[in-house]
């Protein structure tokens, strides 16, 4: 095909991809890499790459949006930060060690663990009256805008969380994506925030977290122009239309699309495992 | 702080795009193939300005944050966001080296 065909048919890809992405609060990395790996056959270093910048653009595309409408727990998010950014410092360190196997296998794992644990989650029946006591005292609850009005929430298990986030980051550096996944599950299912609040977070944290992988994936030379320059684009519009979308959208509706999303992406990397493309 | 992110967010929208068109202009017709994995074409630089702007932009986001949390004398906020904005730079400068040495 020609570049004017891939780029094309690249750039709608990553539109749907930041679609998904800042609807699911994932970085569309997680559908751009398989894209470009299955359909495309590029070679998965330059996938990574591309799903980087695809994770920044989602980012950076939902952003905006969301802190002004009110959605991102902005302390929650820089908090947890801390251990997602040293994990994938350390991630990025061990990329020459891991074997693309496995790390495939243990994430289509996690994948399909989060898919289940995500729809099992049933958020209004849950009653909270207070907040762990590291939330208090760093302040983390907040409120969100739920049925037309400002709705506070409280924050539970936060060292848990925390934790979890180490292991976001760490995989975030290892696979260039992967780290969404767990932060809308850490945030979801440990700290158990209203479920379009961990979402957003999550979009505004994996761009910090992309961006300690991003030099060092720019000075491997993975991040390939040709590739990362429909799906940068792409992505920024995909995400951009979502965020102005997710105050219509159903809560469960949301948790199934993601629940579906990353099993597909668990089969399909799976797959990849299996015929050796891996 | 979310018209300066919105601004940087642009900035390096429109510089990839401006690359891309050029780029498409001149190699639109050709087929996919390995040697196109470069970057020493001009308009394939120009796309990885952007990308860096892009990214840049993320770290702004941080720096600014760091800011707003000093300004409201939420100290302890100040050292969160002060360490993640370190942690980055930290990890930029050291790849930033490696790429030299190459």
């Amino acid at each position: 095909m020609t570049i004017f065909v891939f780029s094309g048919l690249l750039l709608i890809f990553s539109f749907l991809a930041g679609l998904i992405g800042s609807l699911t609060g994932l970085g569309g990395g997680v559908i751009i890499i398989p894209v470009l790996v299955l359909f495309f056959n590029v070679d998965i270093h330059y996938a990574m790459g591309a799903s980087l910048i695809s994770v920044i653009a989602t980012s950076s595309g939902t952003a905006t949006t969301y802190i002004r409408d009110g959605y991102t727990n902005i302390r929650i998010g820089m908090f947890l930060e801390i251990a997602a950014v040293i994990g994938a410092f350390i991630g990025a360190l061990l990329i020459p060690i891991f074997s693309i196997k496995l790390l495939t296998i243990l994430f289509s794992l996690v994948l399909f663990l989060s898919a289940y644990l995500t729809i099992k989650r049933k958020e209004e029946s849950e009653v909270y009256t207070q907040s762990h006591h590291w939330a208090v005292a760093l302040k983390l609850d907040g409120t969100y805008p739920f049925k037309n009005k400002s709705t506070s929430y409280y924050v539970q298990n936060v060292p848990t969380a925390f934790s979890l986030m180490g292991f976001a980051g760490l995989l975030s550096g290892l696979l260039g994506i992967g780290s969404g996944t767990l932060k809308v599950l850490a945030m979801d299912q440990a700290l158990r925030l209203p479920y379009k609040v961990a979402t957003t977070t999550s979009n505004f944290m994996i761009g910090i977290t992309a961006a300690v992988s991003a030099s060092l994936y720019f000075s491997h030379g993975y991040i390939k122009p040709v590739i990362a320059f429909p799906v940068m684009l792409g992505v920024l519009a995909g995400a951009f239309v979502g965020a102005r979308t997710i105050s219509k959208i159903n809560t469960y509706l949301l948790r199934i699309l993601f629940s579906i999303i990353i099993c597909l992406i668990g089969f399909q990397m799976l797959y990849n495992v299996y015929i050796g493309a891996a | 702080m979310g018209l300066i992110l919105t601004i940087g967010t642009l900035t390096s929208a429109v510089i990839v795009l401006l690359g891309g068109i050029f780029f498409l202009s001149q190699h639109g017709n050709d087929p996919i193939g390995k040697e196109l994995l470069v970057t020493s074409l001009s308009s394939l630089s120009v796309i990885q300005l952007g990308l860096f702007i892009l990214v840049g932009t993320q770290i702004l986001r941080v720096g600014l944050l760091v800011w707003y949390y000093l300004s409201i004398r939420d100290y302890t906020f100040t050292f969160i966001s002060g360490f993640v904005l370190c942690t980055i730079l930290v990890t930029f400068v050291v790849n930033m080296m490696g790429w030299q040495i190459q």
